[in-house]
């Protein structure tokens, strides 16, 4: 009896936490409170972008050199193909101990500065050149937009930060309106002491 | 009897009918041969992916929670994905099942938080839900090491098995057909949060990336944005209907074989090697034993029909019963588990230490950063571009009608007098833009011009011009311009119209 009663406890909890989750997701609440939420929110290919992105990891050493930090030299892992691991982190949680890592693990001259970039083209230049000349006149002519997302000391110290290329892309279509700049200089602040205020003007200066 | 009474006696019917537990059974042996695949090449970096001395990616940061899980250092990470990797292969073979099941989930789930940047998916989360059934349920009960120790009933009756299967509740497999449904409807509630979904925008972008590994028919169905809107609906259709259709009905030899190619496509179209395999695993808690006897006496006939299957038949039996069955193994065999896992964890510990990751003991010394090109260097840190006109669009088309929104007819040749609709899809995100549209003639004259506004929420702009009789047949060209700056260029046919001497 005893295992009867524990079997349907499993059942109730489990059948409960599994819906708990769907709704949470389907209205759109607390899916993003807990890590644990991760396992009851079944949000696969949620999001998309039209841009291709890559992450580069680079150092500056003392004579000017700038070195690739991440992937390291040693053995790449790639995960899903052939593009190694540093790409995949889009939420930027790993690039800093990357770097670390690599400036721990190899020789080299003393590093002044760590720089971490976004290398970013559109996912049209993806297409072979079969299907790109079944769809376009015009030849194939990609290039690539670097953005500088942060800046680190040597010992992991971040200097700077700001947000990626597609938030600034898409920041920038709406400041282009000026009765909208307009209207958010009005009335501004001139002091505010959350620390977050500070990355404002970073943020300018890379526009 | 009233309904309510009926009603929970068929719950728990349901949920506690007995049965041999077939479906968990091959879940069990299946999962972690597949999990091998995704295992396997981490071992080499386990140290660098989990362990203190690498690169971690919590995945609790991205939920606001600062290192939530302990990190163990390299040796300690070596230890426990050597023993990951046994618990896998005993789940597999099902010896100490339940506990084997139990290692799998915990260390699995503890090295996908800790790593959400290459080993955290979703099916990692659906791993950790079956594992921690399979840990609840009774599969290890038959076709495995277990049953071969246990103290088996042998069965009388000479039509039967030699011993009887032993027989448990059939819940655990409840939950996860349960669970594979759940997931489903929550994948398809996503899709309709997703609008763009149902443009095809999102489909088509996902397969010009090739992120989860080559994916050649991707891109090639990417060209046709109005199959993917079509598969689109059918899927979500699909997925919201599995919680109701794929139990014991005719409808589940519809819903489970539709699953099955659907994971199909994804591979061919997406890349997805994994999710598949692991998605196909917790279908099998859908056969239960009616099928087991349909597809074991199918199986009968094979044999009798062919001589070598026969012998090969007869061999396997000759083996069981030389075999024979070892209740008094059970102990020993318990305690050679337990003793198995801290030498298999030193046994890792060793070879991690010798496939030297990092290359700190390499006899020519550590490795030395590689140097960038000055070039290369000065044109990633040099203040970003302006973005091209052309980077804002993805392509222009054209033809006559529109399927959900979409050029249905891609065509370069028009008849005089019909009506062309020039679709130009933008790239996402770009701002307020005038779209013009110019005819030119083979002698560069301008003989038609279309503008429309494109505002930053549009993935689409429609220049809608008439081939008039006085567009004579031969070439034209259509440019596109934004605020009178060339962007892309389409090259088409003026045709004769219908019914004049010339269109012969």
């Amino acid at each position: 009896m005893m295992k009867r009663w524990f079997s349907s406890a499993v059942i109730g909890v489990y059948l409960t936490a599994l819906s708990a989750g769907l709704v949470s997701q389907t209205m759109n609440f607390g899916s993003a409170s807990h890590p644990i939420m991760y396992f009851f929110v079944w949000d696969m290919f949620c999001g998309w972008s039209s841009h291709e992105i890559r992450y580069h990891v680079i150092g500056e050493g003392e004579s000017g050199t700038y070195y690739e930090l991440a992937p390291g030299p040693w053995k790449q892992f790639m995960p899903y193909g052939d593009i190694p691991r540093s790409h995949y982190d889009v939420l930027g949680n790993a690039h800093r101990k990357m770097a670390l890592v690599a400036l721990a693990k190899t020789e080299h001259e003393p590093i002044h500065r760590v720089v971490i970039l976004e290398e970013v083209w559109p996912k049209k230049y993806n297409m072979s050149d079969r299907s790109w000349a079944n769809r376009f006149d015009e030849p194939k002519d990609r290039i690539s937009y670097f953005w500088q997302r942060s800046e680190m000391t040597e010992d992991g110290r971040v200097i700077s930060v700001v947000p990626d290329y597609l938030s600034y892309l898409q920041t920038k279509t709406v400041a282009d309106n000026p009765r909208l700049i307009q209207d958010m200089n009005r009335g501004r602040d001139h002091y505010v002491i959350s620390p977050y205020q500070r990355f404002t003007s970073d943020e300018m200066s890379n526009d | 009897m009233s309904d309510l009474e009926n009603a929970i006696r068929r719950i728990q019917k349901f949920f506690f009918d007995v049965e041999v537990p077939f479906g968990l059974a091959l879940c069990r042996i299946c999962l972690p041969l597949v999990l091998m695949g995704m295992v396997l090449p981490r071992w080499s970096v386990c140290r660098e992916l989990y362990s203190a001395d690498g690169a971690t990616g919590q995945l609790s940061v991205g939920f606001g929670y600062i290192d939530m899980l302990p990190e163990f250092s390299g040796t300690v990470v070596a230890a426990l994905y050597a023993v990951l990797i046994f618990a896998m292969v005993t789940l597999c073979i099902g010896f100490c099942s339940r506990i084997s099941a139990l290692i799998v989930c915990v260390l699995m789930t503890y090295f996908s938080m800790l790593d959400c940047v290459s080993t955290m998916t979703k099916y990692t989360a659906i791993v950790t839900h079956l594992t921690f059934i399979l840990f609840l349920s009774e599969a290890g009960s038959i076709w495995s090491v277990d049953a071969w120790l246990a103290n088996r009933k042998r069965n009388i009756d000479p039509t039967q098995p030699r011993f009887a299967y032993p027989k448990s509740a059939a819940w655990p497999r409840r939950l996860m057909q349960f669970f594979i449904a759940c997931v489903y409807f929550g994948a398809g509630i996503t899709k309709i949060h997703t609008p763009s979904f149902f443009t095809g925008d999102q489909l088509q972008y996902w397969m010009l990336t090739n992120l989860n590994y080559q994916h050649r028919l991707g891109e090639l169905l990417s060209g046709y944005p109005i199959l993917l809107v079509a598969f689109g609906y059918i899927v979500v259709v699909w997925e919201l209907a599995f919680i109701f259709c794929s139990w014991k009905s005719s409808w589940r030899f519809v819903m489970l074989p539709v699953g099955v190619l659907f994971h199909f496509m994804t591979t061919l179209t997406l890349g997805l090697l994994m999710f598949p395999m692991v998605c196909y695993c917790t279908y099998l808690s859908f056969i239960d034993e009616e099928d087991i006897q349909k597809s074991s006496a199918w199986v009968r006939r094979q044999i009798r029909q062919f001589s070598g299957l026969k012998f090969a038949y007869s061999k396997l039996i000759e083996f069981r019963d030389f075999m024979g069955d070892r209740p008094q193994w059970q102990v020993p065999a318990r305690l050679a588990f337990a003793v198995a896992i801290p030498v298999v964890a030193i046994a890792g510990i060793q070879i991690e230490y010798q496939m030297d990751n990092y290359g700190e003991r390499r006899p020519e010394g550590r490795h030395h950063l590689v140097a960038i090109e000055p070039e290369r260097a000065r044109m990633m840190l040099a203040p970003v571009q302006p973005q091209r006109d052309i980077d804002k669009f993805f392509a222009v088309d054209m033809g006559t009608f529109l399927v959900s929104d979409i050029v249905a007819n891609r065509r370069t040749s028009f008849r005089q007098g019909e009506r062309v609709i020039a679709q130009c899809s933008l790239t996402p995100p770009h701002e307020d833009m005038i779209v013009e549209c110019k005819i030119r003639d083979s002698e560069n004259r301008i003989v038609e011009k279309r503008l429309e506004i494109a505002t930053r929420e549009m993935l689409r702009v429609n220049l809608r011009f008439q081939i008039t009789d006085d567009m004579r047949p031969g070439e034209y060209y259509m440019n596109i311009e934004t605020a009178g700056r060339h962007v892309l260029k389409k090259k088409f046919t003026v045709l004769p119209k219908y019914g004049t001497v010339a269109s012969r």
